[in-house]
């Protein structure tokens, strides 16, 4: 086949480069410049004491995440619930189904002492 | 909705549910239940599987709409992905990872086995990928499960890097064929690409590359394996098995549905790069096999050099090509298990049980696992008449009928090449002399469950090879059944 | 009759193999005798009754196939365990099992005083039943499996003494070698498949014309390719360099296999491909340049060693390519005949020596012997006759089978005129480093410091099996000679068939005469050089040096190989390890000695960039795959 029916592929290559290296130079140019005082945080006033950049506890994340997981799962329930009527019985199932396994790993995060406080 | 039929996808739910059953029995505060159901329930549902996969054997039946397909193909390649999950939890049943996490072990495995099955049994392109993603998710955390062990946590850690950047690539290659012919369906897709109008089709060509690269990467073909060494060492050892078998397995079972059993009609665009990476796979494999001193490192890169041999099958394109690479994941199931398992058992008795010198004088000292050890690497290297030596003759004769002789030729070199530290390790299992003393240093009693699932690996290397004819049967079944209407 | 007896025959060996493996303890030593000769003498038994049973034939009738099972069915490719028997591989059922048991009787002695006596029987009967498989296979699939068994076997019995590294290594590179030859012959079987559809031998050779078509490419490729398979196997030049190493084997192990039997398995797989090579001109002219180029470089290296089993197998060498320019030519009955008398005479020569290594406790070079034919008589008359057989001096077996293959080859050509020719210079060097061993050992003064302790007699036990020989390669040569009866050839006609153009007698004549009289002066050489002791020997030894040291190293072709094969192959290998993969080595510093923080930062930091370096590799992959998609789609 003609190696020009590869001259799409090309532009969007090219057209890739240009948009990435013009929104980093653009960006480059317009943002604002940093100077030492300019970073340090904004305490109402109130010179800051310890560093911004301090450990946090791994439960932090850990609940952070858990709580994405469980909130993403269940917003899976919105539009289920729309049509559940013409879903019909089978619908009913599978979502039972889908319920089930989301309580199932939470009884198993809960033994798993996953969501205590350490 | 009318074409639920539930039943043919009852291998799948089955192992799906007896999964998360398994992942829930760890939790329970009783040891003996904590400790032995999540492996019965496991060991259970795979038998109900495989039941239902003899009940089910015939030609094509269809689940979900078309989602799920059964045919000999997809129920053959399941039954691979059982056999190798049973295999790794009885070989695991004393590894440390396993003994203190065995709810999660034994739950994980099976939850990698449902999404393998997926792969092997889709009939549409977001289907494949859904059981792509259920396997990978589930064995990046499967890698990482000693998580006291540095190692360990670094494995999952590329392993799960490197993986996303797979799918990713991979998810590119089906949007873009879902692009060119405005379908997911498997069936659909083959047909609008069959006729000549797409074949020539740029979008077609740049989704092809893709998803080859995709499946490279979980088959570990070279230039897409620089993780495998990595991640297969810093794993568990019966995970690493259990990737090395049951994983590219189901990468291959991508390969031939996709470009066996969609796009047959384009081989002549997709045969090449296949071939090359297959080339590229055997050579690269088995040369730097050769200046492995970690038994497990060393069999990451004979299963890097194995993936070149099965692309082999692959790239002939031919119903002989499937058919060979079908009966040869078979039998690569039978050794790669022994070989571990001699791994698996060395590693619970001493410290770097994986490493090279902690075998010398083994055999000796267990002349049975030697005799079982022996048979595993003659046969990984392609030794007459073993089973190997009949699977690498397949694959091998499939490329010359396909009139890549050279193809034949590079892979008969790359198994003369793999001796080299095949041999290795047996000349120390047999002839070594450990460092301390006459006999290796402490010998302890293998687990029932353990023994058995290595004798039933090591029998079956001899197994496949005297009864040949009838696996060869129903592997050519299988092939068959991936251009079935 | 003939459906079942090959397979009793086969399975003799085996079922012993597997008593002595299986046996729970180390069996009496009596018990391992009874099993291990009595299952080789019986199959010799059978192997008569065979012979005894074609004789009785017309000779159309002798070939029976019968299968056990059908092993594979690939598509049209039918693969079946089955057998042939016929004059070819009845004549070498007759060899491997009638020599065989002969030295593994002798082994019984031999091998007293060693541990793994069962290890022993057990690895030379599987040898035995490897061997019958291999002659009795009816087609190449099994070929194969028998080839790749003899190699296995060879392997283990090689490195017999494991505690040796050089041991340990001579076998791995027999190993290697033999399994190149075994993917030439793999890749044969491919192109037999793809071409004709079958790997049965009696298929195969109805259809080859046909289906390979009358020097055709592919016709040569298979006949190349099977050739790579003999060259190995057999020992021939590129390939040869495994066969003296080989020698690290206790002596029975070398007599048998690597004299005998195993190393000849090139020749009978050519002869018994003769109908292929007739296709294949090409492939069939080299085989004959090839064993030229064999018998001359390695007969000139055998007369500089000082190892008294490497001079053997040099001359096995050497020998072998005698019956590779006969296969080569055509003269698969000369090839057949050669092969025949050399199972005797070499098994002769290799028992003898293995007399003296024994009664010299293990001793093997020739400087700490001298004067031994009035200590040890069997090995001296097993030696004498070895000798002479093999330097063709009339009536001994030798001058039958060796001139009849020079004669034939003079008569076939100008290709026939040259090898001929180097054939007879190979037999002057024969005669010459033959007699330089027989000298040196058994005649001249006592070694210097003499013999501490002094050389122990043997036992009938090591004699009978010596005399047997000795009186066979005396002899067997009758059996076809030149211008009168042709036994062996008449047999083997209906299979391999015989030469058109024959030698008249003249040439006939003149051949014997010149080749004897060069034998009769390399002799008078080699008695004036090595008779009396070592000062006339050392002397020009000196004046020599430079083309000795040339010839010591074998003409430099293991240095070539470890230079240009295996050294680059390690270093790439190294290569690998130690840059592509820092990671194996960061993994090797254990905890232990860097559980330091900063050490820990130091690691993630090179992990980070390895994975980088993971995902760039990829993606570079990924241009690659991509750039040869668009290449192939135009």
């Amino acid at each position: 086949m003609e190696l020009s029916a590869y001259l799409p592929i090309l532009v969007f290559f090219a057209l890739g480069l240009a948009v990435g290296g013009a929104i980093l130079t653009l960006s480059k140019i317009v943002r604002p410049k940093h100077t030492l005082v300019k970073d340090l945080p904004y305490e109402s006033g109130i010179l800051g004491g310890t560093p911004a950049r301090q450990r946090f506890s791994i439960d932090f994340y850990l609940t952070a995440m858990l709580f994405i997981v469980f909130d993403i799962e269940l917003a899976f329930l919105y539009p289920v619930a729309l049509t559940l009527r013409d879903d019909g019985l089978l619908g009913l199932v599978v979502l039972i189904v889908f319920v089930f396994t989301i309580v199932e790993a939470l009884v198993y995060i809960w033994k798993k002492k996953a969501l205590e406080w350490r | 909705m009318t074409h639920l039929n539930v039943v043919a996808a009852t291998p799948q739910i089955i192992v799906a549910a007896a999964g998360v059953l398994a992942m829930s029995m760890g939790l329970f505060n009783r040891y003996e239940i904590r400790r032995y159901g999540p492996s019965a329930i496991s060991l259970a549902g795979i038998v109900a599987a495989f039941v239902m996969i003899v009940l089910l054997w015939g030609d094509r039946e269809e689940a979900f709409g078309g989602g799920i397909r059964s045919d000999r193909f997809s129920l053959l390649l399941s039954a691979i992905f059982l056999v190798s999950a049973a295999l790794v939890i009885g070989l695991a049943w004393r590894e440390s990872a396993a003994v203190d996490r065995r709810g999660e072990f034994a739950g994980l495995v099976m939850v990698a086995v449902a999404g393998m099955m997926l792969v092997a049994s889709a009939g549409d392109l977001i289907v494949l990928f859904l059981g792509i993603e259920t396997l990978s998710v589930a064995l990046y955390v499967l890698c990482a499960l000693e998580v006291w062990r540095e190692r360990s946590l670094e494995s999952g850690l590329k392993y799960l890097i490197t993986g996303a950047v797979g799918s990713s690539i991979l998810l590119y290659g089906f949007a873009l064929l879902f692009g060119a012919t405005g379908t997911v369906d498997l069936a659909e897709i083959g047909e609008q690409l069959g006729g000549t109008s797409f074949a020539g089709e740029p979008l077609v060509i740049a989704a092809m590359a893709l998803i080859v690269v995709g499946l490279g990467f979980k088959a570990s073909a070279v230039p897409f394996h620089m993780w495998t060494p990595d991640v297969y060492e810093g794993a568990p050892t019966s995970i690493t098995a259990f990737m090395s078998t049951a994983t590219k397995a189901a990468a291959l079972a991508a390969f031939l549905r996709i470009f066996q059993g969609v796009l047959p009609d384009l081989a002549g665009d997709w045969r090449v790069a296949i071939a090359v990476l297959a080339v590229a796979s055997i050579v690269v494999g088995n040369v730097a096999a050769l200046a492995q001193d970690s038994l497990k490192r060393m069999l990451a890169y004979s299963s890097i050099a194995h993936a070149g041999y099965l692309l082999i099958g692959v790239a002939a394109g031919s119903v002989q090509g499937a058919e060979a690479v079908i009966y040869y994941l078979i039998v690569y199931l039978a050794m790669t298990m022994t070989a571990f398992a001699v791994v698996i058992i060395r590693e619970r008795e001493v410290e770097n049980g994986e490493m090279l010198e902690a075998f010398a004088g083994y055999a000796r000292a267990r002349p049975v696992l030697g005799v079982a050890a022996t048979l595993a690497m003659l046969s990984l290297a392609g030794f007459p008449p073993l089973a190997g030596f009949i699977g690498k003759f397949l694959l091998f004769s499939a490329a010359v009928e396909a009139n890549m002789t050279w193809l034949a030729i590079v892979g008969a070199l790359g198994s003369v090449v793999s001796l080299g530290y095949y041999l290795r390790i047996l000349g120390v299992m047999w002839l070594g002399t450990p460092a301390d003393g006459e006999r290796p240093a402490r010998l302890l009693a293998v687990p029932a469950p353990v023994m058995m699932a290595t004798g039933t690996a090591a029998i079956a290397i001899i197994g496949l090879a005297l009864f040949a004819d009838p696996m060869i049967d129903i592997s050519r079944g299988a092939a068959e059944a991936l251009l079935a209407p | 009759m003939l459906s079942v007896l090959p397979w009793i025959v086969l399975a003799l060996p085996l079922v012993a193999c597997i008593v002595l493996m299986l046996w729970p303890t180390e069996p009496d030593r009596r018990i391992t005798r009874v099993i291990a000769v009595g299952s080789v003498a019986a199959a010799f038994a059978l192997v008569i009754a065979i012979f005894v049973d074609l004789l009785g034939r017309d000779a159309e009738e002798r070939t029976e196939v019968t299968t056990l099972w059908e092993w594979a069915a690939v598509g049209d490719l039918e693969i079946n365990l089955a057998l042939q028997v016929d004059q070819l591989s009845t004549f070498m059922m007759l060899i491997i099992t009638g020599v065989g048991s002969l030295i593994i009787f002798y082994s019984m002695e031999y091998m007293e005083e060693d541990r793994d006596y069962r290890r022993y029987f057990a690895e030379m009967t599987f040898f035995v039943f490897s061997m019958l498989l291999l002659v009795l296979a009816a087609n190449y699939l099994f070929l194969i499996v028998g080839w790749a068994f003899v190699g296995l076997a060879s392997y283990l019995l090689i490195g017999y003494y494991y505690d040796r590294p050089s041991a340990v290594a001579a076998s791995k590179k027999a190993f290697v070698v033999n399994v190149i030859g075994d993917v030439g012959m793999v890749l044969a079987a491919f192109l037999l498949i793809r071409d004709l559809g079958t790997l049965e031998y009696t298929e195969v050779f109805a259809t080859a014309e046909g289906g390979l078509g009358d020097g055709s490419t592919s016709a040569e490729a298979v006949g190349f390719l099977l050739f790579v398979g003999a060259a190995a196997k057999s020992a021939q030049i590129p390939l040869h360099t495994w066969l003296p190493d080989a020698m690290e084997g206790p002596t029975p192990v070398s007599a048998l296999i690597h004299a005998a039997t195993m190393v000849t398995a090139g020749v009978y797989m050519v002869a018994r491909s003769n109908a292929l090579y007739e296709l294949a001109p090409y492939a069939a002219g080299t085989i004959a340049v090839v064993g030229a180029i064999t018998l001359f470089m390695a007969a000139t290296i055998a007369t500089v060693q000082d190892d008294i089993k490497r001079v053997l197998a040099w001359s096995t060498v050497s020998q072998i390519g005698y019956m590779m320019v006969a296969a080569g030519l055509g003269l698969y009955g000369a090839a057949m005949f050669h092969m025949m008398t050399h199972a005797f005479f070499k098994a002769c020569l290799f028992l003898s020596a293995g007399i003296v290594i024994h009664a010299m406790l293990g001793e093997q070079s020739l400087d700490r012997m001298g004067n031994l034919r009035g200590r040890l008589r069997a090995a001296f008359v097993g030696m004498l006759v070895g000798a002479l057989a093999i330097s063709g001096i009339p009536p001994f077996s030798g001058f039958f089978s060796k001139d009849e293959i020079l004669a034939y080859a003079l008569a076939q050509g100008t290709l026939g005129v040259i090898v001929g020719i180097v054939g007879i210079l190979g037999a002057g060097l024969t005669a010459f480093y033959m007699f330089r061993l027989v000298f040196r050992a058994f005649y001249g003064p006592d070694p210097d410091g003499g013999y501490n302790p002094e050389p122990h007699v043997t036992t009938w036990v090591m004699a009978a099996p010596v005399l047997i020989l000795a009186f066979l390669a005396t002899f067997a040569g009758w059996i076809q000679v030149p211008q009168g009866w042709k036994l062996v050839d008449d047999w083997l006609d209906p299979v391999v068939g015989t030469p058109d153009l024959k030698p008249s007698l003249g040439l006939e004549a003149a051949t014997s005469l010149v080749s004897v009289a060069l034998c009769v002066v390399a002799i008078g050489v080699a008695w004036w050089l090595f008779g009396h002791g070592s000062e006339r020997r050392l002397a020009h030894a000196k004046t020599l040096a430079r083309y000795r040291e040339v010839l010591h190293q074998g003409y430099y072709f293991d240095w070539a190989f470890e230079k240009f094969l295996i050294e680059p192959g390690r270093q790439v290998g190294a290569f690998l390890r130690d840059f592509m993969e820092p990671a194996a080595i960061q993994g090797s510093i254990r905890s232990t000695v860097v559980a330091t923080l900063e050490t820990a930062r130091g690691l993630s930091f090179l992990q980070a960039g390895l994975v980088r370096l993971y995902v760039f590799t990829m993606i570079a992959g990924l241009a690659i795959v991509g750039v040869i998609f668009i290449l192939v789609g135009t």
